[in-house]
């Protein structure tokens, strides 16, 4: 049983704040993703969980205890480096058992642990291999059964499949969610990679700068995103963001005007608060604008007519570049035609019910419900 | 593709050996030359006849074997306490912020800059009062304080090579930091260990200058001081001499031998993905 809680934790190197006024619950046998750009302090707070950095500030929990002035080894977690550090002068039995040697558990339970991890994450051939002599998809597999071997408390990840090939990496995402169902514990799991924290996480902590700028299911941070921030940042390819203007529609409504191009009626109940002549940015999914009858099932539609200026095609589903106005946005087909091309005077359809609209200034949403 | 290929590629090592292995053949040759033929013979390749009566002399009648005896202690003593401290001093700089680093590994740098002539007299004066002229442990704290600088930092960069995130998971795995070092990062250590005794030795083994300035008694003298006593008023002993120095290649030999499979790299392989 470890609930993880992080009580207003901070990282200062010097004068420099790498974490900042972090707070989070972890409950027990939570799979939680710490994603954001490279140097947001994702590491350092994983790093401070794990006892490898010093805490400079706030409280850090594991269970019940406050585990600030632990050394690593009395945590009772467990870690898996980017880099995989696997002990060279070990083979794969050796530094399996290396833990609970350290822990002095009898051998006959040492050898039972590490045959049960190590058939789960099918190493059974490879045990009286050196890393030396593995490839770098089976040296993430062993690095990830001394973590399993020990039972830990908590599972820490520091971005694990980062070093592996894009189709390597697909499969171990798969085995890594598997494994979390057989192996309940409680995970953290860092990354840079989005679709990583989407298909992993129950919980996404999506992080800029050393501090906390969203936390929730990857359904919440996907369909609200608390700022522009995690709006661009979550989802591929991203939200288009417009710089837009609030206007009054003529009939006492409101609406967003994109510089040149429509006014998007919106939803006065969902934007309480929006006033007429405020700047804001607009976010629209790519996947909520389509040529008419190509995209998905749509609300509230809102058609208009545009120049399709580029197709990629991807397979299973294109990407338009439109010229909506002044700007160009990135639209998404599903399931396109072979004849899908550049092309003038197309008529398109956005939902007017996934607008998204943040503050020009803060960033943050302007919406009732992120209040 | 290479330029060179196969039997280019041995031609130029082969001159190299011969290159390398010419001066060491020749102090053999002149060792195993009898005194009457080594000036009489002119320079041929090999003489027309053998002797170890030069080998015979310097280990039955010379006071060589004492001599050996002391460069032994001395080198051997040096290269194990230089490699210890080394390894603490390359550990801290490897793996800890402390202040004043920087400063202190410059000043290591500086030390190596004096020439060794400067500091005789000071040594002397040092050392003097404190009875260790004329010892044999004299000599090794000489040493040791010559050595180490460079020591430390050939070890450091040994502990460089190693990646940290070894001794994290490790401690995660229950070690203290000790246990870390000592059962993670000491067995892949052992190259640089290696190399640092076997650096070490050898700049003991062949000192010359302090053991020269430090020792008198004949029964302390190292090999480097007792090669000179075959320089006889009436002339150079050179047979003998040869001979000296060819036995005194044989402990450095043995000494490589013993630890040049650790002096191989790539004990790490395979910790991280490169
Ligand atoms: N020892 C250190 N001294 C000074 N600054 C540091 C140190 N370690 C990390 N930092 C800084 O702290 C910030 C956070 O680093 P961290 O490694 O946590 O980033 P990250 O989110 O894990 O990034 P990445 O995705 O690149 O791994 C960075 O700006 C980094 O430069
Ligand atoms: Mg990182």
């Amino acid at each position: 049983m470890a609930e993880v809680s992080l009580r207003r934790v901070a990282k200062r190197y010097g004068s420099f704040q790498a974490v900042e006024n972090f707070d989070l619950d972890i409950a027990h046998e939570e799979f939680v993703v710490f994603v954001g750009p490279s140097g947001c302090g994702k590491s350092t707070t994983l790093r401070m969980i794990a006892g490898l950095e010093d805490i400079s500030d706030g409280e850090i929990w594991i269970g019940e205890r406050v585990v600030n002035d632990l050394p690593p080894r009395a945590r009772n977690i467990s870690m898996v480096f980017q880099n995989y550090a696997l002990y060279p002068h070990m083979t794969v039995r050796q530094s399996q058992g290396f833990g609970l040697r350290m822990a002095r558990r009898p051998k006959e339970e040492i050898a039972e642990k590490v045959n049960r991890a190590t058939s789960l994450l099918g190493l059974q051939g490879l045990l009286a291999r050196r890393p030396a002599a593995l490839s770098g998809g089976q040296r993430q597999r062993v690095a990830m059964g001394r973590a399993i071997v020990r039972d830990p408390d908590v599972f820490l990840f520091d971005e694990p499949l980062s070093n592996l090939d894009a189709k390597l990496r697909g499969q171990m995402r798969t085995e890594i969610k598997k494994l979390h169902e057989k192996v309940r514990t409680t995970v953290i799991y860092v990354t840079h990679d989005q679709v990583e924290a989407m298909t992993l996480a129950d919980r996404i902590v999506v992080m800029r700068d050393g501090r906390i700028e969203q936390v929730g299911t990857p359904y919440e941070v996907f369909h609200t995103p608390a700022s522009r921030f995690v709006a661009g940042f979550i989802g591929s390819p991203p939200m288009n963001l417009i710089d837009a203007r609030i206007v009054g529609d003529g009939q006492g409504g409101l609406a967003v005007a994109v510089p040149g191009g429509p006014a998007l009626p919106i939803d006065p109940a969902r934007f309480v608060g929006v006033r007429a002549d405020t700047e804001v940015t607009l976010g629209l999914r790519p996947e909520s604008i389509a040529p008419e009858g190509m995209g998905g099932p749509i609300e509230r539609p809102y058609g208009f007519a545009a120049d399709i200026g580029l197709v990629e095609p991807l397979g299973s589903e294109a990407l338009l570049i439109l010229a909506l106005g002044d700007v160009e946005v990135t639209a998404r087909v599903f399931r396109p035609g072979p004849r899908l091309a550049p092309e003038a005077g197309v008529r398109f359809v956005i939902d007017l019910n996934d607008l998204h609209l943040f503050d020009d200034t803060t960033g943050r949403r302007l919406d009732r419900r992120s209040e | 593709m290479s330029v060179v290929t196969g039997a280019g590629l041995w031609l130029i090592r082969l001159a190299y050996l011969a290159f390398a292995l010419f001066p060491l053949f020749w102090l053999v040759r002149i060792a195993l030359t009898p005194d009457a033929l080594l000036y009489s013979e002119g320079t041929t390749l090999w003489p027309s006849e053998m002797t170890f009566a030069n080998f015979a002399y310097v280990l039955e009648q010379s006071p060589f074997p004492t001599f050996f005896t002391n460069t032994v202690i001395v080198s051997l003593g040096t290269a194990a306490i230089v490699t210890v401290l080394a390894a603490g001093v390359g550990y801290a700089f490897s793996r800890f912020q402390f202040a004043g680093k920087r400063a202190v590994m410059v000043f290591l740098v500086i030390t190596q800059l004096f020439p060794l002539v400067m500091v005789i007299t000071p040594l002397y004066q040092l050392l003097a009062p404190l009875g260790l002229v004329n010892t044999r442990v004299g000599l090794v704290i000489v040493f040791t304080a010559f050595n180490l600088p460079f020591a430390a930092f050939l070890m450091h960069s040994f502990f460089e090579g190693i990646p940290r995130e070894l001794e994290q998971a490790a401690m995660i795995d229950g070690c203290t930091r000790f246990q870390a070092l000592i059962r993670i990062i000491l067995p892949l250590m052992l190259p640089g260990i290696g190399a640092t005794l076997g650096f070490v030795f050898t700049a003991a083994w062949s000192e010359l200058l302090f053991s020269l300035m430090l020792i008198s008694s004949e029964d302390l003298k190292t090999f480097a001081v007792g090669l000179l006593s075959f320089v006889g008023r009436s002339g150079v002993d050179w047979g003998q001499m040869m001979a000296a120095a060819t036995l005194a290649l044989i402990p450095p030999a043995i000494f490589f031998t013993l630890i040049q499979r650790y002096l191989v790299g790539g004990l790490t392989a395979g910790a991280v993905k490169a």
